[in-house]
């Protein structure tokens, strides 16, 4: 099985009635970077907890390195979990808590020392050996639990929300730092977040979840580019949608009738004439004013709001039919922007925007 | 309001009153020259104590008490620290019976859980003594044992034990790294109430001692029974003091506060 290092295959979980994972499949390369992402609630926790050994799927299997893992006890598995909630030890030092993970596995007390002076170095926590859990800050803890578990060189490294409690500098830099590890280690990293930006950064495959279902597996440029949910279009990103049936379709294009708007857009898959869909159109990608009314997409609207953001300005527009679209636009050059009241138009081709049919229910 | 509380607090120094002024008083004559219990107390000495110290039965009975405490409480604190962990760990049909069933020496009286040992042993043929009499110790000892450690194990946050075993510690190591030290403060906390309980028990030991078995309650009864001494009212404040003193270490241990 060489290069895949975790798999899932048909993996569902049911908590009584609750089915917290449903019939999910997935499998991550060695060495890979993947974050699931979703909302609270979505099956995230769980998941780590099937592959970490301290959930039994109801149905399914997990493999790790091409073996069966069902009747793998969580102390044997080659695996190790930042938990959610960290489950430090309160009544060990910070060293100590550590230190656990290579002691269990009987390193020499030098060689501890070594590993774990190197951890403290990368979580920047020099000099709090000698402190007990109680006397550290939330961020501090944050830290000191993903050292526990990365001083040990998992396989496959487990973190569940691992940078929610720190500030967005020292969040940035232990992005960085796990990257780094990801990179020089080869660990396999399964990362949990429900953060988009993080997961867009950091991952080279993302699964989008949702009500313990995987919406969407991809690379971070697939997910946005090519949302094939409306539930991942509108979670990864902002978006406008435009809900409708289809009226015409034939040579990879479709007409979406949507409110009396017709929106053309390319269409990759097959549809059929009369099917409910939705167009999304990222809102950098909708030109507005000078040029906009030679696209194949153009409406007339009226600026409704104006919101500078340096880099972009975002502007509200309502069309014709009274809905609105937002845009975003990059402030290349100095303010040439539209005040609102301004009559103007917006306009995007057919492939800036993604058709996403609806699934029978 | 402020009368309600004035008329609280002092309905609650009344009951103080009456809890401890026999115990106050018991002391205080512990140190009275006055060989007969009068009051208020002229003059003070503590020759009742070194005389109860120097008389030869009365510390015989000290170590013979001591030594059943001791193993009472220790049999007590294992048997009611392993049920703990079954009924706070596990969920059974026969739970609550069986947590109802541990807890029964508390609520039955104790002649009734004495004269219940006694005929269960007249049944094996077993004679009273020692044995029979740890016996019983560790019955009203258990359920305080049970009820602390229960407590303590409904406050343990079992992802720490998750962690020790994602780290690669199987279940004994976690339970002696993790587990063990986190509730410890309850298991000494419950095995010092069950060492109290079997150290000032009476009638326990009174009912299943057989002649050769003297305990401290039991030797102090049989002194007062024959000719009274006030060297009683010094072995009585020496329990008084060890005993109060563990049970405050004991509520100490348990009210330790938990960290997170
Ligand atoms: N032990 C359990 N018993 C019953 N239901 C559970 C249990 N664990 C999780 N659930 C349910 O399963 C669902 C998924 O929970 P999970 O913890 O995996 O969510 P999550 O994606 O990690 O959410 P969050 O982002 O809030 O941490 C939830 O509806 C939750 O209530
Ligand atoms: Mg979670």
């Amino acid at each position: 099985m060489g290069d895949i290092d975790v798999e899932l295959r048909g993996v569902t979980k049911r908590f009584g009635s609750v089915t917290a994972v449903d019939n999910v499949s997935f499998h991550i390369k060695k060495g890979e970077f993947f974050s699931l992402l979703g909302p609270s609630g979505c099956g995230k926790t769980t998941i780590l907890r099937m592959v970490s050994g301290f959930e039994t799927p109801t149905e399914g299997v997990i493999e790790i390195g091409g073996e069966d893992m069902s009747r793998r006890v969580p102390f044997k598995r080659p695996t190790n979990l930042v938990f959610q909630h960290l489950a430090l030890f309160p009544h060990l030092t910070v060293y100590k808590n550590i230190a656990f993970g290579l002691e269990m596995k009987g390193f020499s007390k030098s060689e501890i020392r070594k590993r774990v002076d190197e951890m403290f170095d990368l979580i920047q926590l020099q000099g709090y050996a000698e402190r007990k859990i109680s006397q550290l800050s939330g961020g501090q803890k944050q830290r000191i639990a993903i050292a526990r578990a990365l001083v040990n060189h998992p396989t496959v490294l487990l973190l569940d929300e691992p940078l929610g409690a720190l500030d967005l500098k020292l969040r940035e830099q232990m992005q960085l730092e796990l990257k780094r590890i990801q990179r020089e280690v080869g660990t396999t990293f399964v990362y949990v977040t429900h953060d988009q930006k993080e997961a867009i950064t950091m991952s080279n495959s993302i699964a989008v979840m949702n009500n313990g279902i995987v919406e969407q597996i991809g690379d971070a440029g697939e997910i946005y580019e090519n949302p094939r949910t409306v539930f991942v279009a509108n979670f990864i990103g902002e978006t406008n949608l435009f809900d409708g049936t289809v009226s015409s379709n034939g040579n990879g294009a479709a007409t979406v009738d949507c409110a009396g708007l017709a929106v053309k857009v390319a269409a990759n898959g097959p549809v059929m004439d009369g099917q409910r869909a939705s167009v999304s159109v990222r809102p950098e990608k909708i030109r507005i004013g000078a040029g906009s009314d030679t696209l194949t997409n153009s409406y007339e609207g009226v600026v409704e709001d104006v919101v500078y953001q340096g880099s972009t300005t975002s502007y509200r527009v309502r069309l014709g039919n009274g809905r609105d679209v937002n845009v975003a636009v990059q402030n290349t050059e100095r303010s040439d922007g539209f005040s609102p009241g301004a009559a103007i138009k917006v306009g995007w081709e057919p492939e800036r925007g993604v058709l996403i049919p609806e699934h029978a229910p | 309001m402020r009368l309600e509380r004035f008329v609280l607090r002092l309905w609650a120094g009344l009951v103080y009153l009456f809890l401890f002024t026999p115990i106050f008083a018991v002391v205080l004559m512990s140190f009275s020259t006055s060989k007969y219990s009068t009051f208020p107390v002229r003059s003070w000495t503590a020759k009742w104590y070194s005389e109860a110290f120097g008389d030869e039965k009365i510390v015989a009975a000290l170590q013979t008490s001591l030594l059943i405490s001791i193993v009472a409480a220790l049999i007590a604190t294992l048997v009611g620290t392993l049920a703990a962990m079954g009924f706070v760990r596990n969920s059974f049909r026969s739970r609550e019976i069986m947590r109802a069933f541990f807890l029964s020496p508390l609520i039955i009286p104790e002649i009734i859980t004495g004269i219940a040992l006694l005929s269960f042993a007249t049944l094996l043929s077993v004679q009273g003594g020692m044995i029979l009499v740890i016996i019983g110790h560790v019955l009203i000892g258990l359920p305080f044992v049970l009820t602390v450690v229960s407590a303590r194990l409904y406050g343990f946050d079992r992802s720490l034990e998750e962690a020790a075993m994602d780290l690669g510690a199987d279940e004994v190591t976690t339970f002696r790294k993790i587990t063990l030290p986190l509730i410890m403060p309850g298991i000494a906390g419950g095995a010092l109430l069950a060492f109290t309980v079997s150290f000032d028990n009476f009638l326990i030991t009174y009912l299943l001692a057989g002649s050769e078995v003297m305990t401290i309650p039991v030797h102090i009864y049989s002194m007062i029974r024959f000719e009274f001494t006030p060297k009683i009212h010094a072995i009585s404040t020496v329990i008084i003091f060890v005993s109060v003193s563990l049970i405050l270490v004991s509520q100490l241990l348990a009210g330790e506060r938990r960290q997170t």
